[in-house]
């Protein structure tokens, strides 16, 4: 097979392509490799400012603060934990509400499933009312707190509906015909199609639970309960708190206070790197369950 | 077949309509006190020490809203406080300083047990009124009453004065306030405490001449002259919190008092002449070229520039002096005497770190009352903030150890002073001498005149030319101590008024004429006039005489 031959307006398109793709690259790239430079070098030497490319003064001591402490470990177990376990919950929900309302002709009360949430997409009760709902609800100061609420979200479950609604319907009546009930339908048939938007959902869901700092700080105390997020905003101010006790009794400032601020930047990538690493593993299916966004639920 | 797909498909949607909702374990329970654990020891108590009446052990659940502290028992200070009332203190943080686990609380009925406060915070007015007027906190009045009959004379009047509430009654105990006792010793001691200040780089002054910078025109022309030998650094910075107005932190530069007393009226600070000619003088530096727009930064960005010598000066604190910067180890910052007409006035305003609150849902508000009287107290200060007593060093007295001490002694004119060693240690590592020795660890009922007197050195350099300099330019007004209490329709027009003297700072200070800089004043003057500060100003006059008849 002869190579195809690339005219000047080709060579011309793949370099513009090629380097706008560079360009998106570095600007979603370098700000992460900032922090990175910040977070290994060290940090009274960063007062200086002026680091852009590697660190000047390489060291690893605020890694070590982060990991000092045992409780970190199990801050990461908390946020692993209420990632799986939130996420699964989430598809599990998601998936079969989202079928039943691909389901028009057949499902009753079609609609005011629908009002329902389409009314708790664009509004909500406010935080006060929310906290009392999860105080009466005895979640508050439990793991489930990370779980149960807000487990089903109607964006999400748009975008599901909308991948459901492409697939052929001929499939479900072959199979409906070989003799699967609803259920296997769903399980057999539907979801295994399903794999890139359900990717994509879990990955949404995924970060949004890792990420999450709210629910920890608000709606739970036992130290055990905290999510790694949390824990290292905690570690942040508490380093900043120390530098400033000195700094407000005598209205004066050292290099010390200042470096207590570089820890900051470690925190961030040590939050931002395990879910990160997920990433590759899902990409493919991403590609195309991104695709879903386009199309009208 | 149809009616099993419908059953399921309904079920799946009322599941995920309910996500929300599954109990699961209960919240943990106070175990309930015992009558019998509270075993007074009247019998050998001194009786001007309340809190000495009942010392059996009790947990008492703290929330302080600023985030960054840790719950820590086996803290020295936690221990120390333990030892002396009998109360474990058990503290909690928020994630986020936003006031907003205060009112989740609130709402929820679930507040601690002593609920502390940034008196700084925004929410903490309106948090004050709602709790009082939902009856969840307890006014001060009636828990000293019952309580702690001596609370109120170990600590300064100031502290039960100055922040009662409209119905006449103290619902927040705000801790170190700069009281009467503080400007009487302070006075008596010869001590100014730290100034705020411009601080200069030394080599480049030395170099300039030493000018004389303590006129308007003289601190102009130096500045000057200092910059035209270093075009490429800034002349003068300042930290951008201190533009709260357009008078910034020059005020005290020229003598601008907190309000301007004048025809038996108290008006706002700005009608005053001086603070017209402060803003004069900011703006003749901005067209000067002395202050551009990148001089006023976040303090932190300010104190990065001057560790790394860009900067000529910038206003600070008199502690500041001695920073090296790392172009030139062989030089420091030092503050520069500040314009003739330099006065400071001090009120009870100053100050005032923490709001501290005892909840109705306590259940021990005796000990609540009891564990403030003895942190507010000089005892409580002698075991959390001083240590152990020992000779003086003329008798070969010194601190042995951080942790054990002796840590302060008696100086000849009989005020407790710290040893030199232990404000070294402190200076060079604050939370490692605190770790170590138990010291300022627990403020919350920190005094000001407590605080710093075994601090306060006169043997010392910075305080004999703090005391040269600023000796005699300090004066209390506490009749000047005004608060605008919380829900009013003065606290409405205060709030307006504060952020239209913010809003106006960048077309004052930045105008390219005085001429533009006077209209934009007086634009300011009548903005502020349009938003209500005569009536603001009505409010600040009758509680200036209130005041006046209390102090005066």
């Amino acid at each position: 097979m002869g190579k195809l031959r690339l005219t000047g307006e080709d060579v011309a398109m793949n370099a513009i392509s090629a380097l706008a793709v560079m360009a998106v690259f570095v600007v979603t790239l370098y700000p992460v490799w900032y922090c990175l430079i910040y977070a290994l070098n060290d940090n009274v030497d960063s007062i200086k400012g002026d680091l852009y490319i590697l660190p000047r003064v390489f060291t690893l001591e605020n890694f070590k603060t982060i990991f000092r402490n045992v409780n970190v470990i199990c801050s990461y177990g908390v946020s692993a934990a209420r990632t799986l376990l939130g996420t699964l919950y989430s598809l599990a929900l998601m998936m079969p509400a989202a079928y039943a309302l691909t389901k028009r002709g057949k499902l009753r009360f079609y609609k005011f499933y629908t009002a329902v949430f389409i009314v708790s997409m664009y509004f909500s009760g406010g935080i006060i009312p929310f906290y009392l709902l999860l105080m009466n609800m005895r979640l508050l100061n439990t793991f489930w707190v990370y779980i149960l609420p807000g487990a089903v979200g109607y964006f999400n479950l748009l975008l599901i509906m909308a991948f459901l609604r492409e697939l052929p319907s001929a499939l479900e009546d072959s199979a409906m015909i070989d003799g699967a009930n609803v259920f296997q339908i769903l399980i057999m048939v539907v979801t295994p199609l399903s794999k890139p938007v359900i990717a994509t959902i879990a990955m949404f869901v995924a970060v949004g639970h890792w990420n999450d700092w709210f629910s920890t700080a608000y709606y739970t105390t036992d130290p055990n309960l905290m999510t790694i997020s949390t824990y290292l905003t905690k570690l942040v101010q508490e380093e900043q708190a120390k530098a400033s006790m000195q700094s407000l009794a005598q209205n004066t400032v050292t290099k010390q206070m200042l470096a207590a601020d570089m820890l900051k930047y470690a925190c961030l990538i040590a939050t931002i790197a395990p879910i990160v690493m997920v990433y590759p593993f899902v990409q493919k299916f991403l590609v195309q369950g991104m695709m879903v966004g386009s199309i009208k639920a | 077949m149809k009616k099993t797909i419908k059953l399921f498909l309904a079920l799946t949607l009322v599941f995920a309509l309910g996500a929300g909702c599954s109990a699961v374990t209960p919240p943990p329970e106070r175990p309930a006190a015992s009558p019998d654990a509270r075993t007074g020891g009247a019998a050998a108590v001194d009786v001007r020490f309340d809190w000495l009446l009942d010392t059996s052990p009790v947990t008492l659940r703290l929330f302080e809203d600023w985030p960054g502290g840790v719950d820590d028992p086996s803290l020295l200070g936690i221990q120390k406080l333990q030892a002396a009332t009998g109360v474990t203190l058990r503290r909690s943080y928020p994630t986020a300083w936003d006031g907003q686990e205060l009112i989740l609380m609130l709402a929820s009925d679930s507040l601690p047990d002593i609920i502390v406060m940034e008196n700084g915070a925004a929410w903490k007015s309106n948090f004050i009124q709602q709790a009082r007027d939902a009856g969840k906190i307890w006014a001060y009045d009636d828990l000293i009453e019952q309580y702690a009959p001596h609370f109120k004379e170990l600590a300064a009047p100031e502290y039960f004065e100055m922040f009662k509430s409209d119905d006449g009654k103290t619902y927040e105990y705000v801790n170190a306030i700069r009281t009467s006792l503080y400007s009487q010793k302070s006075e008596e001691y010869g001590v100014v405490g730290h100034p705020s200040a411009v601080l200069v780089r030394q080599d480049y002054y030395d170099e300039s001449g030493a000018p004389d910078m303590t006129t308007p025109d003289g601190f102009i022309n130096g500045l000057k002259k200092m910059r035209d030998a270093h075009p490429n650094l800034i002349p003068l910075i300042t930290p951008w919190d201190t533009w709260g107005s357009p008078l910034g932190n020059f005020g005290e530069q020229f003598g601008v008092a907190p309000y301007y007393a004048a025809d038996g009226r108290i008006y706002d600070q700005l009608r005053s002449p001086a603070a017209l000619e402060t803003v004069l003088f900011i703006n003749r530096l901005t067209r000067e070229g002395l202050m551009p727009k990148e001089s006023i930064i976040e303090g932190t960005d300010v104190q990065a520039l001057v560790f790394n010598g860009e900067v000529i000066s910038y206003l600070w604190g008199t502690l500041e002096e001695g920073k090296v910067p790392d172009d030139n180890p062989d030089t420091i910052y030092a503050f520069l005497k500040p314009l003739n007409t330099w006065k400071r006035y001090d009120t009870a305003s100053i100050g005032g770190w923490k709001s501290i609150l005892i909840s109705k849902k306590c259940e021990y508000p005796d000990r609540a009352v009891r564990l403030l009287e003895f942190m507010a107290s000089e005892e409580g200060h002698k075991t959390l903030y001083w240590g152990e007593e020992g000779p003086a060093p003329s008798e070969g007295g010194a601190m042995a150890d951080l942790a054990k001490g002796p840590h302060y002694y008696i100086d000849a004119s009989g005020k407790p002073t710290h040893y030199a060693e232990y404000l070294a240690e402190k200076a060079a590592d604050w939370d490692g001498a605190a770790l170590k020795s138990g010291l300022r660890q627990i403020c919350y009922g920190e005094d000001s005149y407590f605080r710093d007197v075994v601090t306060w050195n006169n043997d010392d350099p910075l305080t004999i030319k703090e005391k040269e300099i600023y000796g005699g330019k300090i004066e209390y007004v506490p009749e000047m101590s005004i608060r605008v209490q919380p829900d009013t329709p003065e606290e409405e027009i205060k709030i307006r008024v504060d952020q239209i003297k913010r809003d106006a700072v960048a077309g004052i200070l930045f105008a390219e004429t005085e001429a533009a800089c006077r209209a934009a004043y007086d634009g300011m003057l009548q903005e502020l006039e349009e938003a209500g500060l005569a009536a603001l100003e009505d409010y600040y006059t009758a509680q200036f005489a209130e005041l006046s008849a209390i102090y005066r």
